[in-house]
């Protein structure tokens, strides 16, 4: 099984573009009643290119060509080429719609299949000259460019392996020794930390908080430098209770008083109800108010009872309570106002930009504006387009590399932040 | 910090003030009334610390005039006791805060959703019934602080060890998915109904939930080990089960697969190529006859990949169910977007305690899906079935509904043996009109049995 390797760790496979074009050259005599289907998938978000995404997506197209006079090929942009020789639009249709609906969430198959809107496919006639020249133009250009990209995917993946960054999966029988390492591994020079900002049109804007967290990268090398981490979710959920109790013993130790800055620290809900925690509790003192813990949005689903719980005791403690790990797209199937949590964190990717449709903006701005707009942080922020997003949705907190980049800018100018 | 802390835990809840108060009451009951705001059932985002203090604050100067006494509760609801000589003002009150809430759809659907927002009781006729409500709150308060206390507790996490063996370990965890690989477990596969229950409580199966009991998988694989004990663990243990299951599913010879069935998985395995060999084996007509049920933290978890892949399997012919819903988790997703075809509540006593709010909550919210794509789930009594045709569910499931399901086998067993005697004590009737016969004469039959 494919246990869910990041799309980049694939080792990269040739697409079919050059046994297309043959194809079509043996076509080129006799091409009457001949068609071809071009399946965009290489313009679907990157979050929906995922591998075991588009493996589905081809084998549905299976039972299809089974049962008629045609061939499907894959391009190394993902894209598909259906060729059909006088088969009936309307059996092509389904199976296209059939695709179609798996990315239903996708802008890309906003318009009606065959219509001018239409994006997700292009259909040629190939009796036609015109239409013949310009698909084998067309995929000419794909395979010149899946030529350059084969190559410069293949380096990649070969300094991705020299690097054992995906080494052995997180299995098991590996999880107790590495749990182990971790308990006694020095981890106080590698908690990182990264602003959350308050962008206020025209003025100086505000530190909300920082978000404190172990840099990863650091910790693999440390405690696993050949093993996979992220492998299975479950079992790098378990490592994050570890990971808590050793953040929460850190920072016990680090004396909050001496500044007036808040915090943010990432806990399992287990962890806010075990002894660790109360221990850092009590090393705090009166500054509880400037302590915000985040917790995840699978972490709160698993047992809702239980975050409220720990939402109570947090709260009548004096600590801020934020929900983290919601998708723009998350927010649209669930109303997080009623988890009433002081901040809910929304991560932001490039896809987002321009592509929602406007009774979708107008909702997402409805469900910002009852979170309170107070509440509402956009983070992985990584360029000015992701700031503007999330100011038309109302949102005036943010986090993310271009945030650290622009605080750095405003502290440099102001001498000292 | 400590200090304070302990003050906080001494210090009684209002709830537990409130049930001092009626006690005090009882003897001065004479010409005094008590109104409970029904707040909690506002929104949420009505419902925040702020709104109920302005709410609270409306009554204030009653209260400062020694006309009455305010108590705020944790679940949002105001219980105000005052003179008969103030209903007046009191009545403006409710009605002030009722107007500061008009948006929210407590108010705007009254008549609709049958929600009430304020109650009124006379405090020398209904006295009994004041002291019972605010009594069943406190206890809910208590046991929600001594919930959360326990949590903290070592005792407690003790006592589970000794109760249910030791935690589960990642290198017990590795030992246990070793010996699966190699275990028969088609004997360890239990299969409950989901069933309809007509008026007289006899139920007809609808389809049934397929699964490999984790407690008799413990018991044969590991006795001494509490598998549940740490949920991450838990759920990476379920997807190898998730394979073995669908590897038994394809090979029909393992287990008998009758009629309309439904089984829990992961959306990772989905995902996985043992689904899609699994996919491949089932013959096209059957996948309509199967219901995949999966986990609402595992929709959340990646909801790009859940979207997708019910997608997927939709297109194919089989039907999706969301598994482990709450009162809690309905309101708070979006079910319709996801586009399941079917919803597991699961039955929870405190359904009940909600009283008619919580009641007028629910059957909207299964109107809004079709009472017959609601499956109540874990039903261990015969209040669950009540509830749940207060409110429109035609499907359930559980343990109840297996003692039903046996009953109910008894009961024909002895149909069938009362015709076979009828039919050699007396000349042949006709075979349909058996069941006409009065039933209370078959009894004789249970001791033979």
């Amino acid at each position: 099984m494919n246990t869910g390797m990041l799309p980049g760790h694939m080792e990269p496979q040739k697409g079919e573009e050059e046994m297309l074009l043959q194809h079509l050259g043996r076509l080129r005599s006799d091409a009457v009643g001949a068609f071809a289907v071009h399946v965009h998938l290489s313009d679907l978000r990157p979050g929906n290119r995922q591998p075991r995404f588009l493996g589905i997506a081809k084998r549905s197209f299976d039972e299809f060509i089974s049962g008629h006079d045609s061939i499907l090929f894959t391009m190394y942009n993902a894209d598909l080429v259906l060729m059909c020789r006088n088969v009936p639009i309307e059996d092509v249709d389904p199976v296209i719609e059939k695709v179609k609906a798996l990315f239903s969430e996708d802008p890309l198959v906003q318009g009606e299949t065959g219509s001018y809107e239409d994006r997700f496919t292009t259909w040629h006639d190939l009796s036609q000259p015109d239409d013949f020249r310009a698909l084998s133009a067309k995929i000419k250009e794909q395979e010149a460019a899946a030529t350059i990209k084969f190559e410069k995917d293949l380096d990649e993946y070969k300094v991705q392996l020299s690097a054992t960054d995906q080494g052995t999966p997180l299995a098991p029988a590996n999880l107790a020794a590495i749990d182990q390492t971790m308990r006694s591994t020095q981890i106080a020079d590698i908690i990182r930390n990264q602003p959350v900002y308050h962008v206020i049109p025209g003025k100086k804007g505000a530190i909300v908080f920082r978000e404190h967290f172990i840099a990863m990268g650091e910790l693999k090398k440390r405690v696993a430098p050949n093993v996979n981490l992220f492998g299975s979710p479950w079992l790098f959920q378990y490592l994050t209770e570890t990971l808590d109790r050793r953040m929460l013993a850190v920072m016990s130790r680090r004396d909050l008083g001496k500044t007036t800055d808040s915090i943010s620290l990432n806990l399992n809900i287990n962890t806010i109800m075990s002894r660790d925690f109360q221990q850092f509790h009590e090393s705090l003192g009166e500054h509880t108010s400037q302590v915000v813990i985040e917790i995840q949005i699978i972490d709160i689903f698993s047992d809702l009872s239980a975050y409220h719980h720990a939402h109570d005791f947090l709260r009548e403690r004096g600590y801020k309570v934020l929900v983290d790990g919601l998708s723009p797209i998350a927010i649209n199937f669930f109303d997080p106002s009623i988890l009433q949590a002081d901040f809910l964190k929304i991560s932001w990717g490039p896809e987002f930009v321009g592509e929602e449709k406007e009774d979708k903006i107008a909702d997402m701005r409805r469900i910002v504006s009852r979170a309170g707009k107070h509440g509402v942080i956009l983070s992985r922020v990584d360029s000015e387009d992701a700031v503007k997003w999330g100011a038309t949705l109302g949102i005036a907190r943010f986090q993310g590399y271009f945030i650290d980049k622009l605080v750095a800018a405003v502290s440099a100018k102001s001498g000292a932040l | 910090m400590a200090e304070t802390n302990d003050a906080k835990k001494r210090m009684p809840s209002q709830e537990r003030l409130l049930v001092d108060y009626v006690q005090r009451l009882e003897k001065h009951r004479e010409g005094r009334a008590i109104v409970q705001v029904h707040l909690s059932a506002l929104r949420p985002f009505n419902r925040r610390d702020h709104h109920l203090r302005a709410a609270a604050n409306i009554f204030e100067p009653i209260v400062k005039a020694l006309a009455g006494q305010l108590f705020l509760l944790k679940s949002g609801d105001i219980f105000f006791f005052f003179k008969n000589e103030v209903q007046g003002d009191t009545e403006t009150a409710v009605q002030q805060v009722k107007y500061m809430f008009s948006d929210d759809l407590l108010i705007a659907d009254e008549a609709e959703t049958h929600t009430i927002f304020s109650t009124w009781f006379n405090a020398v006729t209904d006295f009994p019934e004041v002291q019972r409500i605010v009594k069943a709150m406190a206890e809910v308060e208590d046991r929600r602080t001594e919930d959360a206390k326990s949590r903290m507790d070592a005792r407690a996490s003790l006592r589970a060890k000794q109760k249910m063996g030791e935690p589960l370990t990642p290198d017990v965890l590795a030992k246990i998915e070793e010996a699966l690989i190699r275990a028969d477990l088609s004997n360890l596969v239990r299969r409950q109904f989901a069933c309809k229950i007509d008026d007289t409580m006899v139920p007809t199966q609808q389809f049934s939930e397929l699964f490999i009991s984790i407690q008799d998988l413990r018991e044969t694989l590991m006795p001494d080990v509490n598998l549940l004990a740490n949920r991450w663990l838990f759920q990476h243990l379920t997807e190898t089960l998730d394979r073995r299951m669908l590897s038994m599913l394809s090979k029909t010879d393992r287990i008998a697969i009758t009629g309309d069935i439904s089984f829990n998985i992961n959306i990772r395995t989905l995902m996985s190529n043992e689904f899609l060999a699994f996919d491949d084996n089932v013959a096209a007509n059957r996948r309509g006859a199967m219901i995949i049920e999966l986990q609402k933290e595992d929709i959340f978890a990646d909801l790009g990949s859940y979207l997708f892949v019910r997608e997927f399997v939709q297109s194919k012919g089989y039907r999706v169910a969301i598994d482990g819903m709450t009162l809690e988790a309905m309101q708070l997703i979006d079910h319709k977007r996801l586009g399941a075809n079917m919803v597991k509540l699961v039955w929870n006593g405190e359904l009940v305690d909600g009283g008619e709010n919580v009641q007028a909550q629910v059957r909207q919210m299964i109107e809004s899906i079709g009472g017959e794509n609601v499956v109540m789930c874990r039903c261990d009594n015969r209040e669950a079935i009540d509830f749940g045709k207060s409110v429109g569910i035609q499907l359930y499931q559980g343990r109840y509904i297996e003692n039903l399901l046996a009953e109910d086998d008894r009961r024909l067993d002895l149909l069938r043996l009362k015709r076979r005697i009828e039919r050699s004590d007396e000349a042949p009737e006709d075979e349909d009109d058996f069941e006409e016969k009065d039933d209370a004469d078959f009894d004789f039959g249970l001791d033979d049995d």
